[in-house]
């Protein structure tokens, strides 16, 4: 079910009987242009800290906790060109009343709309206290060699494209912008996400759909809003990969990573998404997985890698550990994986099985009340594409060997990244 | 749910989940890390029961996930110091995927080439741990709680261990520890209950699995590689971890139900509700990493707390301060709400049917069931989880361990 609460903002319910856990999101969404990450993941962290009715922290999780350990959620989750603040509230209702469902969303509504940011003292006070925070989790992450890879390789990605560069910043946010930081433009942004970017309200909820409507009026509204959106969230590349970047540094340790990025085809279609989605988890999302049993389980060269697609970001990213040793001749076996299934003679049955897999994977996904909740934002945001579950079967079941072979043919390496670790010399 | 055992000694549950599209099982071996002796008293080297795991997965034809990946599930396992265990997710062939179950932990193939092989790969996996600062330092204050004691060693051993495990090793530490009576299959989800049983009864799979009386011995003796010093990687911040091990015996029912009052009691003193975290997190002295665990296994508990921090030793005291006056702070108020909180909690663990089936089976080997554990929660009362948990910070041996860093304001400024 779904209806308008008011000009820009949409609802869409999910009832659900099977589930303990109630969901009530709202999803802002903006132009990428409009804020940067580090901006987004501090305004979340703010919002998280408190509201005029809870100043403090620990008395905004003392009201959690009163309400059957509601778990509030405020991140920043980009969807390509497309920026998304998304505030969840997850919740249970241990009895036949709707008050802790009631006592939830009128909670939501001060988090959301009663902000510290709306008062200059304490507003400042949790502006201070979570860009210190901030700060720490910046340095720590530091010491995290799989997110440095990945981030360089990410950075690296959208270099080539002016455009989309600040696509390529960290999501965790990064020092520089947080120093630039200021309290004027964070409660500015905040004025601008809650009065006028689209909103899309997504519930999974085991009260009647038909409650919701006059629900959502009383405890959780939001005003009308003009929405100033691009109308596409996928990026598309205006050039073509002119040379591959490559990224290398050392650090201490016992394992080098290495982080290798694909350029999808852009815009992309439908089908073109399914065939790279089957194509990713074949790659490297299950334990029959190419790269898995060829590199892991043969020779023994890594223990985790693994296969990744985002069809926002237009990227295919595969990450490994491994031992230095094997650093420099894995990019040219991870190419012969590649150049075997471009060469269209996958196996009938391995390539059966792997269907198989992912159809099921997508099937176990319905027992998850998140999994439910990300689908009834797609469905809100591009209704056209959305498809009965038998649809998803039948668009699978028709990948062919030579489909697979057209999809490999379709990326173009973008980046190799080469994290070194050295171990260094006791004594 | 449905409990019963067979006369191989095999306890089976099934808990029905009306609804759910998935279907997970799980058979989980009372065999883990800090195991190190066979029964004849000859040792094991470190990392042995990860090493098991990984290679029962080998069999005759291939590897038998490939088996489970056919009738549409994906199959893992994982090694805990005190547990291994097997499972998989499905969404059909419940009785053709259990069938695999049984045989991927009851029909080891243990070769000196698969054994060579998969040396290689948890190598891997151990180099990955080793670079992880979070890992050395909970490393690190094990190796202080639990000194000359298994539980100071990393699950996975070290490669120096490792580089001495042989097929025949693994299968001297099969026979003694893969015993039925030794194991609890859990099966979590839509199905018919009675069919189930009854499948259980017939499986020649299951009834397969045999208690061995006098496992084989090793001919030879392992001398195991003394424990190395971690080789520490770079934190860019400082870290601390502290850590407190009970140090008075206590049955493995009783356990559980000191693991619970400590949940209650820390999470009013230094959870997101309480004021010492947000005191110190706005003064900049802790930061989001901040965490404590309470650990069971078998008879061995403990606490810790893990930290970056800019002041060590402001830290720890102010941790020791809190501990210290725990009976001012947790208030009938505070408590009362923590109860609210843990009952939303227990009511949210059932929409995982994965996490409920792993916590279902390992409770079992502490006699104890979710269903208890919601009930002790909700009636336990303030002056006995706070008496439970005074005597547990008396009754322990505390520790610390930090690693040192850098200076946040350099590196901001």
């Amino acid at each position: 079910m779904n209806f308008q609460l008011a000009k820009g903002v949409q609802v869409t319910i999910h009832e659900n009987q099977k589930f303990q856990t109630n969901l009530v999101s709202c999803h802002f969404l903006g132009d990428f242009k409009q804020a940067n990450a580090t901006e987004m993941v501090l305004l979340s962290r703010v919002l998280m800290h408190g509201c005029l009715a809870y100043p403090h922290s620990d008395q905004l999780s003392q009201a959690l906790a009163d309400r059957y350990g509601a778990n509030l959620q405020i991140q920043s989750a980009p969807l390509g060109q497309w920026q998304q603040l998304e505030a969840t509230l997850a919740f249970v209702q241990p009895d036949s009343t709707q008050d802790n469902l009631k006592s939830c969303l009128k909670l939501l509504k001060q988090v959301l709309q009663r902000s510290l940011l709306l008062d200059e003292r304490l507003g400042k006070s949790a502006f201070n206290i979570e860009k210190q925070a901030l700060a720490s989790e910046l340095f720590d992450n530091q010491s995290d060699h799989e997110f440095q890879a990945y981030q360089l390789t990410k950075a690296a990605f959208f270099k080539q494209e002016p455009s989309l560069s600040r696509l390529g910043q960290a999501a965790t946010g990064n020092r520089q912008d947080l120093k630039a930081m200021t309290f004027t433009r964070l409660k500015q942004l905040y004025q601008q996400i809650i009065a006028t970017w689209r909103l899309e309200i997504t519930v999974v909820t085991s009260t009647p759909t038909s409650s919701w409507r006059s629900l959502l009026q009383q405890y959780l509204p939001f005003s009308r809003r003009q929405i100033v959106l691009q109308d596409s969230a996928f990026v598309n590349f205006s050039k073509a990969t002119s040379r591959v970047q490559t990224a290398q540094r050392d650090f201490v340790g016992q394992q080098s990573r290495l982080c290798l990025a694909y350029k999808l085809p852009t815009p992309i279609t439908l089908v073109q998404r399914d065939h790279l989605r089957l194509l990713t988890y074949l790659l490297g999302q299950n334990e029959q997985a190419l790269l898995f049993t060829e590199i892991r389980e043969k020779r023994g060269w890594v223990y985790d890698i693994q296969a990744s697609f985002n069809p926002f970001f237009g990227w295919l990213m595969i990450e490994a550990g491994l031992d230095a040793t094997y650093l420099r001749m894995l990019p040219d076996l991870i190419e012969e994986q590649f150049k075997y299934i471009e060469q269209g003679q996958l196996n009938a049955a391995w390539l059966n099985t792997q269907k198989t897999g992912l159809k099921a994977s997508h099937l176990l996904a319905q027992d998850s009340v998140v999994w439910l909740n990300q689908r009834l934002l797609q469905t809100a945001l591009w209704p056209h594409q959305q498809r009965l579950e038998s649809a998803f079967v039948q668009a699978i079941d028709t990948i062919s060997a030579v489909d697979l072979s057209q999809a490999v043919a379709s990326l173009q390496l973008e980046v190799v990244t080469m994290l070194t670790g050295k171990q260094v010399a006791h004594g | 749910m449905v409990r019963f055992t067979l006369p191989n000694g095999l306890t089976i549950q099934l808990l029905k989940k009306t609804g759910f599209v998935g279907q997970f099982a799980a058979v989980m071996v009372d065999f883990g890390g800090l195991d190190r002796q066979l029964s004849d008293g000859s040792s094991l080297p470190a990392g042995t029961a990860h090493f098991i795991e990984h290679q029962l997965f080998n069999k005759q034809n291939g590897d038998i996930s490939a088996r489970f990946a056919t009738n549409q599930a994906s199959t893992n396992a994982f090694t805990s110091p005190s547990k291994t265990a097997y499972y998989f997710e499905s969404v059909n062939q419940l009785p053709e995927n259990l069938d695999l179950l049984a045989q991927l932990v009851g029909e080891p193939y243990f070769r000196v080439a698969s054994v060579d092989n998969e040396r290689g790969i948890i190598g891997q996996e151990i180099d990955l741990y080793q670079d992880q600062p979070d890992w050395q330092l909970e490393t690190g204050l094990m190796q202080k709680l639990f000194a000359q004691q298994p539980l100071a060693e990393d699950i996975a051993g070290s490669k120096q261990s490792i580089a001495l495990i042989t097929p025949a090793i693994l299968k001297a530490a099969y026979q003694t520890y893969y015993q039925p009576q030794r194991m609890q299959v859990v099966v979590v989800g839509d199905f018919s209950v009675d069919q189930l049983q009854q499948y259980f009864v017939e499986s020649k799979y299951w009834s397969a699995l045999s208690q061995t009386k006098s496992p084989i011995a090793l001919t030879k003796k392992i001398i195991e590689p003394p424990l190395m010093p971690l080789q520490q990687t770079e934190t860019q911040i400082t870290k601390l971890a502290l850590g407190w091990r009970l140090q008075i015996p206590m049955t493995l029912p009783a356990m559980i139900g000191w693991q619970l009052d400590l949940e209650l009691i820390l999470t009013i003193l230094f959870g997101e509700t309480s004021f010492f975290l947000r005191k110190y997190r706005d003064l900049g002295l802790i930061d989001d990493r901040f965490q404590f665990q309470t650990i069971v296994e078998r008879s061995s508990g403990y606490l810790m707390m893990t930290m970056n921090t800019p002041d060590p030793l402001k830290c720890q005291s102010v941790i020791e301060q809190e501990l210290a006056k725990m009976a001012t702070t947790v208030t009938p108020e505070s408590f009362s709400r923590i109860q609210k909180q843990a009952e939303g909690q227990v009511l949210f663990s059932r929409d995982a049917l994965s996490d409920l089936g792993l916590e279902t089976a390992e409770l079992a080997f502490y006699h104890w069931s979710p269903a208890q554990v919601a009930q002790y929660l909700h009636k336990r009362t303030r002056q006995d989880s706070l008496t439970q948990v005074q005597k547990f910070i008396e009754n322990s041996q505390a520790e610390s361990f930090q690693l040192l860093g850098g200076d946040l304001k350099s590196w901001y400024n």
